[in-house]
């Protein structure tokens, strides 16, 4: 990115917590993550793993603690929020490719919407996106039209398109066909191996081997562990990471 | 025709019915006029409703409860009172507390009264057709919207309405042929739509089943051409899922 | 930190506010901040006032005098018709007349309904369909034949018309028209005018009111609930026909003992919705002077010179009967979920 570096993390997350009625499921999180960092987090389902990653663009709303983004903490609603949103961007389980729209235009319609960005500028920056997550063929197909793993990998283009400057995944692969994971994850390894600051939810161990710098471990709403993969994956420190890694990995 | 009331079996035959009647002096005028005041009155009638359930489904799904429970009274009130009783209500009701005043021309009075009871009892109609429209807007697509930093004026204009008024487009169809037919509840007062045309008409020349036929004619022609327009312009902008 | 969450909103704000969608709603705004929940609290308390005035002025429009009732409408003479029995017994006669043909109309309406809809759905071959679309075919040709030779149907069941008529059922029953047919009269019945529905039994043959309704109901909401029914067999799982068919039943049978029990179940709603819309449309009746609850309604005003009572207490009728059947079929809706 053209900003000046700083040593400052890119997201604070500080003493967060949240509640779902009477059922608190986040609590106390403490998380730096920094520039360029690619962070994967894992956990058992209802980890609360899913919420906070939502909670980083006030997808969801926190009850105290707070959420910072590149210095700027985030804001409660408004034109503020849409703007900080904007600089965040998010991938979702369900794809959520907007059903009105081809896949062309729902790529530009946010830098059109949003940052004010010429039709033929969007026309040309999308195409070029569609061409990088490999699929200019498709550019002119409704999203009920493609496969998952296709309106996955547009998903992506269209939160690239707003340059962001940190990526959300929250669990991208978990809704496809097995065959369809890698060309998913094959775009997300190719975005992390050019510094894009990423936040990961999701199931795909493999991945974070490869790609993260830290693995972070969640149950019951709290951070367990944050380590290094290679770390996590051999020598956890936890029983409950423990536990957790001895389900999932294949014997 | 025999004079005594007509009984099954001695009902004319049906090569009696004689359709040349309908061809007879001006009554193909009539029938003309008649059709465009059945047209007209639904068309005016939807297009006042459209507008009004627009704002009904809006207060519907907006955050303000006041605003909701007044238009789900309003909604309730106008589905659950049949159209003919609202006919009656706006007729001969509203002049009874000095609203609506009589003019001169009772064919205007007629249908002014007529007009506004049909597209207030309409609206109703299209309120729900348009809130079901929205409520099948899946959740993450406002969610989509929102993380790619739109406001909220663009969400809704850009992503929630065009795709509930999309998924409104056949329950919206069905609404404007259900309102021809029902806007025949306006014959009731005397206006000069299709029902009550023909049924003047027929009953004057004793000429019954000929000029029903031609109101069923009428009313066919427009089912098929509303039916026609609306899956076209589904199967153009239809929302794939 | 642990405990219930800080800064619940107060019971003043969640009076007037929906802070949250329920359950199967868009949630069109998300959770606001302290600035949206408090521009929502003042839009919530302006449009209460609103309302409220709405109201104020509609009751004062009620009870201010007018030129014709100087006394307003609240004016004890002009309700004093509905404290003798006669009135009551009237409008009882009336809402009989409209609670009967309603019934009436909609067994009928379900009978035929669900018959053709089962028709269409199926696949046509079945030895009950033949049968009907032979019947059909038999009864066509004798409305051709009285068409040709100017008599009424009665008198052309002749000999040589019998011998057509069978030769259109034998057709029919080789071509397998059961479905054809079906889809042409729900298509057909579906696009005519109910009003004309219920005028043409009168007009065309001197049927009674009260019958000239009920047929012209039959005709018409048969065709809607056929659709209704329809397309509840079609949200079935395609595994319900193979599995019947699977476990040695008939075609028949698995529509019979299947399909249909799951169908009008899922279709249940839908079918009371079409009952309340039924007995509203018992009040076209006015085309063929059927004296249901609405035309006594308007004999009593005009006798006691009390339109907008009689026609309120007419609409209140109607909106409690409907009424209940509509929450019924919301509460069964909501079950179903």
């Amino acid at each position: 990115m053209d900003l000046p570096p700083s040593n400052e993390a890119l997201v604070q997350i500080r003493g967060v917590n949240k509640w779902f009625g009477q059922n608190h499921v986040l609590t106390d999180i403490d998380l730096d993550i920094n520039r360029g960092e690619v962070v994967v987090v894992i956990g058992p389902s209802g980890s609360g793993k899913s919420t906070l990653c939502r909670c980083i663009n006030r997808l969801e709303t926190i009850q105290s603690g707070t959420i910072t983004i590149d210095g700027v903490p985030l804001p409660a609603e408004g034109k503020e929020l849409a703007r900080l949103r904007a600089d965040v961007g998010m991938v979702f389980q369900s794809f959520n490719l907007f059903a009105h729209k081809t896949i062309l235009e729902n790529v530009m319609l946010g830098p059109m919407k949003v940052r004010g960005v010429s039709k033929t500028d969007a026309e040309f920056q999308a195409r070029a996106l569609l061409e990088r997550v490999g699929i200019t063929a498709k550019a002119d197909q409704y999203p009920a039209e493609l496969s998952g793993g296709q309106q996955q990998r547009t998903a992506i283009a269209r939160a690239l398109a707003m340059k962001p400057k940190v990526m959300l995944f929250d669990e991208p692969t978990s809704a496809l066909d097995p065959e369809m994971v890698n060309e998913v994850l094959d775009v997300m390894l190719q975005l992390a191996g050019l510094g894009m600051t990423m936040v990961v939810v999701t199931h795909e161990m493999g991945f974070a081997r490869k790609a993260a710098q830290r693995v972070v471990f969640m149950d019951g709403g709290q951070l367990v562990e944050v380590a290094p993969p290679d770390q996590f994956f051999e020598n956890p420190q936890t029983d409950r990471a423990r536990g957790f890694l001895s389900k999932i990995l294949p014997h | 025709m025999s004079t005594s009331a007509p009984t099954f079996l001695s009902y004319p035959a049906w090569s009696a019915v004689d359709l040349s009647v309908l061809f007879e002096d001006d009554n193909l005028k009539l029938l003309v006029k008649a059709f465009l005041m059945t047209l007209r009155l639904t068309l005016l009638a939807c297009a006042f409703g459209v507008l009004l359930g627009l704002l009904l489904a809006t207060c519907r799904v907006s955050p303000i409860r006041p605003l909701r429970i007044a238009a789900g009274a309003y909604t309730n009130f106008m589905i659950n009172i049949p159209i003919a009783v609202w006919v009656a209500l706006f007729f001969f009701g509203l002049p009874k507390i000095d609203l609506a005043f009589r003019s001169d021309d009772l064919s205007w009075d007629t249908f002014r009264s007529g007009l506004v009871a049909v597209a207030l009892w309409v609206s109703a109609y299209f309120a729900e057709a348009i809130r079901s429209g929205i409520n099948s807007v899946p959740n993450g697509q406002a969610e989509a919207a929102r993380a790619i930093g739109l406001p909220f004026t663009k969400v809704l204009g850009s992503v929630i309405l065009p795709q509930a008024l999309r998924t409104s487009i056949l329950p919206i169809g069905v609404v404007l042929n259900a309102t021809y037919r029902n806007a025949a509840a306006v014959s009731f007062i005397g206006v000069a739509d299709i029902v009550n045309v023909t049924s003047e008409r027929g009953d004057t020349l004793a000429a019954y089943t000929e000029f029903t036929i031609a109101a069923f004619v009428c009313y066919f022609i427009l089912a098929v051409v509303t039916n026609g327009v609306f899956l076209g312009l589904d199967r153009k902008f239809a929302v794939k899922r | 930190m642990s405990g219930a969450p800080p800064s619940s909103p107060g019971i003043f704000e969640r009076a007037l506010t929906v802070p949250r969608p329920r359950a199967g709603e868009l949630a069109l705004t998300e959770e606001l901040g302290p600035r949206g929940r408090r521009s929502v609290l003042v839009s919530a308390i302006v449009s209460l006032g609103l309302v409220v005035m709405a109201g104020v002025w509609i009751y004062q429009r009620l009870g201010a005098p007018t030129r014709l009732y100087p006394k307003g409408q609240f004016e004890p003479a002009l309700w004093e018709p509905f404290k003798h029995s006669e009135t009551w017994h009237g409008l009882w006669n009336g809402l009989q007349q409209t609670l009967s043909a309603a019934a009436v109309g909609i067994i009928c309406s379900l009978i035929i309904g669900v018959l053709m809809a089962a028709l269409r759905h199926g696949t046509g071959r079945t030895p009950i369909a033949l049968v009907l679309a032979g019947a059909a075919a038999v009864v066509l040709v004798l409305l051709g034949a009285a068409w040709l030779r100017g008599t009424n149907p009665i008198e052309a069941f002749t000999i040589k018309w019998w011998g057509y008529a069978m030769a259109g059922a034998i057709v029919a029953l080789l071509v397998g028209l059961p479905r054809y047919m079906s889809t042409a009269y729900v298509e057909f019945f579906r696009a005519c005018a109910l009003v004309l529905l219920i005028a043409s039994p009168f007009r065309f043959f001197g049927v009674q009111p009260w019958w000239s309704v009920v047929f012209g109901l039959t005709l018409y909401y048969s065709t809607t609930i056929a659709e209704v029914t329809r397309s509840a067999l079609r949200s079935l799982p395609k595994g319900q026909t193979e599995a019947g068919l699977a476990v040695g039943l008939t075609p028949s049978q698995t529509m019979t003992m299947v399909l249909l029990p799951q169908a009008i179940r899922r279709a249940l709603p839908n079918l009371l919705t079409q009952t309340a819309s039924l007995l509203k449309d018992t009040s076209l009746g006015f085309i063929v002077t059927f004296s249901d609850l609405l035309s006594i309604s308007q004999r009593l005003a005009k006798a006691n010179d009390n339109y907008l009572p009689s026609l309120i207490v007419c609409a209140a009728i109607y909106i409690t009967v409907i009424g209940i059947i509509n929450f019924t079929a919301n509460r069964l809706q909501r079950t179903q979920r």
